[in-house]
């Protein structure tokens, strides 16, 4: 049976606060993105698949095995929290030999997996550091070794590129694409650029709710013919930040290329093409999405 | 600036509201907040009893210590404050004539005399019942008798010529004193005999002459308040502060680390001295503020006894900042260093352990008590003994290097904290004791050996 | 299950300066006290007052390594999940207080002192009570320094207070008091088992 996720009505509350509202989804092999500001709900709902957190109501299946029966959905999960910490004195392969056995790896398989993961996460010869010595890309990187440590069905990734630079992003993205060959990859981010890159079906979540599920391709042909680009005055940023739905823009010399979304072509403004970044505004402005002008060129600061 | 924000975040919390609590309760457990309740201090009148006092008079003191080893040697059973509170001490056969051998050089009588006595003693309270019809034999509900050791030794005492206890007319006092302290040092110290303990042995009343100076100089040195505001100090500085600070500044620390804040603020541009000193400087106002409060609480609670005196009302600010504040600055500085140092809460293991020695040596001495490396300097002198002004008054200078020697420890390793932060904001330390690093190194040794 | 392998990682790793510690408070209890030719009430005294502390020193910092929120988290999403953790933890951290607290006492009586098995207990009843104490209030605060300060600030409380505190009192032995002993024991492995609950139902619902 190929491997997928069920999940059907999740709730979930902190307290009065409702951190996931009645999500659906559908999740099958290959690479899954989560897009969704900060407080979404992405890391609430990847961590009620991780088990982590108990849900309110509604049911969520891994590969047929409902969420409830612990152990055996741990079995078949690989989880890598936003930041991988371990114990301070241990080095990488402690700690890799640690949660292999807390993994329930036998001492062979312990032994053959890491050392075969540290070779595949290129920290072989990183083994004897200390882990919170690591740079931040290599331990991302020691993050997702561990999570393989059990050949898990679905991996499980919160924010894995957040902090990193480019080139390791584009690192750790191929890595996840490996891994995504004969498993289940949920990844979530705020970054588009990584979904972009690696997923073809995505979700996007916005307090708590599922504003779309679909591919990357269906998102992108909806937002067609609603994004522009205009060349204007620096001067006239303001006025122009005010008045247009601003996804983006750059400088050169005292003028500014800025792109927007809006319905119609505004004076002097050209069509073009939209990108993954202008369509996921988009969704978030139609589904009544408060996105101040400064909210957005916060997010288009983290997508570019 | 950067101190009230740095004010802000020790006080809107529950480690503070917690250390506060605390405070109040170990405080209010020691009573400093119901001195009225003692009633206020008279003018004595003569013809008065003014209590006792103690003092260096070898010809009350030999006879009564001597008195006291005596029996103690005769039960083997020597009580000893080693640490505050009681132990008793039994002896070997050896370490008994040792001791038999001191009384026998201070009495002049034989050793096997004084054990002979021991032995009769030790037999007619045992095994030989006679009873002598005046009911100091008692049923004791079992079917058995019950006799006190002083009919025993009243019925041995018939028996038997009581030893001539007296002490050698040629010998001085020095040499008693060091004989007395041989007996301590065999004891394991922390006896009544010890040089500086023998003063205890000579109790004599208070004079109403004395009680009228120490009257006296209540009014006019302490002005009243400063009485009171010593004994709070007394018991601040023993129950408080010089332990409770140094988990605030420990959590503080810890708090930094664990939100991720220790990185942000290692990349900052402000200086180290600048962080460290305004971090310290702000538990040190967080942790003094609400002592200043309880302070004036509980000196307030008395002003209303002494209507029509010269009362000095700045006498429990002078105190908190005098007294009690150098012992929560070595506290907090103590706090903030190992924790800058080994990132563990092995501060409270250090500062905990300092406390509980100090304060079970100090038990044993809680008058005037300003030893050079005392952490909590005591003067437990209440009411009755009209505070003890004059023996403040003697010892000052002692307090003042003791505090002096503090304040200016603390200050010294917030330097050292600077200086560890700034290692740890290069990367030289990584937030890793040294000793930590070593066990480590050697733990990787063993790793890569078979490798 | 790996049982033993995870106790012997976690004591290499998570133990070591505990241990440290403990060796040093009864390493300095016979230099502050002096444990020769004591006799029972007085063999009492260094360990109820001193010997106790190795409770809070090792069982207060059980939860201490997975305070931090990631580590939590990826230690949970494990086959083996923290409570197991938590219990091979305390299990270790038991044998060695009962381990510790033997060896004191005996070395008490190769000193000379009458120290009978009811001390034995009495001081571990003491520390399991004094490091519940400090277990229930991590789980409940997550922080592990104001959980080593509720033990200290009880214990200290045994000074001011005394027998006031009846069945709770820890010093009762030295006057040759078992009773409370009853009380205390007990009461430190009902505060075990809500601790380790509390961090259960805590990790789940928050």
């Amino acid at each position: 049976m190929e491997p997928s996720i069920q999940i059907q009505h999740l709730n979930k509350f902190y307290g009065k606060k409702q951190a996931l509202c009645d999500v659906n989804l559908t999740i099958g092999l290959g690479m899954f993105g989560l897009l969704g500001r900060n407080g979404a709900g992405k890391t609430t709902l990847m961590k009620t698949l991780a088990t982590l957190l108990q849900k309110k109501s509604g049911t969520v299946t891994i590969c047929g095995i409902p969420v409830e029966n612990e152990k055996e959905i741990r079995r078949i999960i690989g989880y890598l929290p936003q930041e991988f910490s371990m114990y301070p004195t241990m080095n990488v392969i402690e700690a890799m030999d640690y949660l292999a056995i807390l993994s329930g790896l036998s001492k062979r398989e312990r032994k053959e997996r890491t050392d075969l993961l540290l070779e595949k996460v290129n920290l072989t010869e990183h083994r004897y550091q200390k882990v919170k010595a690591l740079s931040g890309g290599m331990k991302r990187r020691l993050g997702i070794a561990q999570a393989l440590l059990n050949d898990p069905k679905v991996l499980i990734v919160d924010e894995p590129t957040a902090g990193l630079d480019p080139e390791e992003r584009i690192r750790f993205r191929n890595l996840l694409s490996d891994a995504a060959e004969e498993r289940i990859v949920i990844l979530s981010t705020h970054i588009v650029g990584d979904i972009e890159a690696t997923c073809e079906n995505i979700a996007i979540l916005d307090n708590g709710k599922v504003l779309y599920q679909g591919t990357v391709d269906d998102l992108l042909a909806a937002a067609c013919g609603k994004v522009f680009t205009k060349v204007t005055d620096r001067a006239e940023l303001p006025k122009l930040k005010n008045e247009l739905f601003i996804t983006g823009m750059h400088t050169q010399g005292k003028s500014v290329h800025v792109r927007f979304i809006a319905d119609n072509a505004a004076p002097g403004a050209d069509a073009c093409e939209p990108n993954i970044e202008d369509a996921y505004m988009l969704y978030l402005k139609q589904n009544g999405t408060k996105l101040s002008a400064f909210a957005a060129e916060e997010i288009g600061g983290a997508l570019s | 600036m950067m101190f009230c924000r740095e004010l802000k975040k020790i006080i809107w919390g529950i480690p503070y509201l917690l250390f506060v609590v605390v405070l109040t309760l170990a405080l209010f457990s020691q009573g400093v907040l119901e001195f009225d309740t003692e009633g206020s201090v008279s003018k004595p009148e003569p013809g008065g009893n003014y209590g006792t006092k103690n003092e260096e008079i070898p010809e009350l003191i030999m006879p009564a210590a001597l008195q006291s080893l005596y029996a103690e040697f005769q039960q083997n059973e020597y009580r000893t404050y080693p640490i505050g509170f009681i132990k008793t001490v039994k002896l070997n056969d050896k370490e008994q004539a040792e001791i038999a051998e001191i009384i026998s050089r201070i009495t002049g009588i034989d050793t096997e005399k004084l054990y002979g006595e021991n032995e009769n003693s030790y037999t007619a309270g045992e095994f030989s019942i006679q009873i002598d019809g005046d009911g100091s034999l008692q049923p004791d509900g079992n079917g058995g008798f019950t006799i006190s050791m002083d009919d025993a030794a009243a019925i041995n005492s018939m028996q038997e010529e009581p030893l001539d206890l007296t002490v050698r007319a040629n010998l001085s006092y020095s040499e008693f004193r060091e004989l007395m302290q041989r007996a301590d040092d065999l004891l394991g110290g922390g006896s009544d005999y010890a040089a500086d303990a023998l003063i205890g042995f000579g109790t004599v009343p208070v004079t109403y002459e004395e009680a009228l100076e120490r009257y006296e100089l209540m009014k006019t040195r302490d002005h009243v308040t400063g009485g009171y505001a010593r004994l709070f100090s007394d018991y601040a500085v023993a129950m408080a502060l010089s332990i409770l600070p140094v988990f605030l500044a420990v959590i503080m620390d810890m708090k930094d680390r664990s939100c991720k804040m220790a990185e942000l603020i290692y990349t900052r541009k402000a200086s180290g001295i600048k962080i460290i000193f305004t971090r310290y400087f702000a538990l040190l106002t967080a942790v003094m503020l609400p002592i200043i409060l309880l302070s004036y609480l509980s000196n307030a609670g008395i002003w209303g006894m002494y209507q029509g005196m010269d009362l000095d009302y700045f006498a429990p600010l002078k105190y908190d900042l005098g007294w009690i504040m150098p012992s929560a600055m070595i506290a907090i500085a103590l706090g903030m260093c190992l924790t800058e140092l080994t990132n563990t809460p092995l501060a409270i293991a250090v500062q905990g352990l300092w406390w509980f020695v100090d304060i079970n040596m100090g038990i044993k001495s809680v008058a005037s008590s300003y030893s050079l490396f005392r952490l909590a300097p005591r003067h437990n002198a209440g009411t009755n003994t009209y505070f003890r002004t004059q023996d403040f008054i003697d010892n000052f200078p002692r307090l003042i290097t003791n505090r002096l020697l503090f304040a200016g420890l603390s200050i010294l390793l917030v330097i050292v904290t600077i200086v560890i932060f700034e290692a740890n904001r290069k990367g030289q330390i990584n937030g890793n004791h040294k000793l930590k690093k070593a066990l480590a190194n050697f733990r990787n040794r063993k790793d890569q050996s078979p490798a | 299950m790996p049982i033993l392998e995870i106790a012997k990682i976690n004591l290499r790793h998570n133990s070591v300066l505990s241990i440290a510690v403990c060796a040093a408070i009864l390493i300095m209890t016979p230099i502050l006290y002096g444990t020769a030719n004591l006799d029972a009430a007085s063999s009492a005294a260094p360990l109820e007052m001193f010997v106790s502390f190795i409770g809070i020193v090792l069982l207060t910092p059980v939860f201490g390594p997975e305070q931090n929120q990631e580590t939590s988290d990826l230690v949970s999403s494990k086959y083996i999940g923290t409570t197991t953790i938590y219990l091979v933890r305390i299990v270790c951290a038991m044998i060695l207080l009962f381990a510790m607290t033997g060896l004191f006492c005996i070395f008490m009586r190769l000193q000379k002192c009458d120290v009978t098995l009811l001390l034995f207990f009495g001081t571990a009843a003491n520390a399991v009570f004094l490091g519940s104490l400090g277990m229930i209030t991590a789980a409940l605060t997550d922080n592990t320094v104001i959980a080593y300060m509720i033990p200290l600030v009880y214990y200290a409380l045994n000074y001011g207070m005394g027998g006031k505190l009846g069945n709770y009192f820890l010093f009762s032995m030295r006057v040759a008091d078992f009773q409370p002993k009853m009380w205390l024991f007990p009461t430190g492995i009902l505060l075990l088992v809500l601790s380790l609950i509390v961090k259960r139902l805590k990790q789940k619902l928050l």
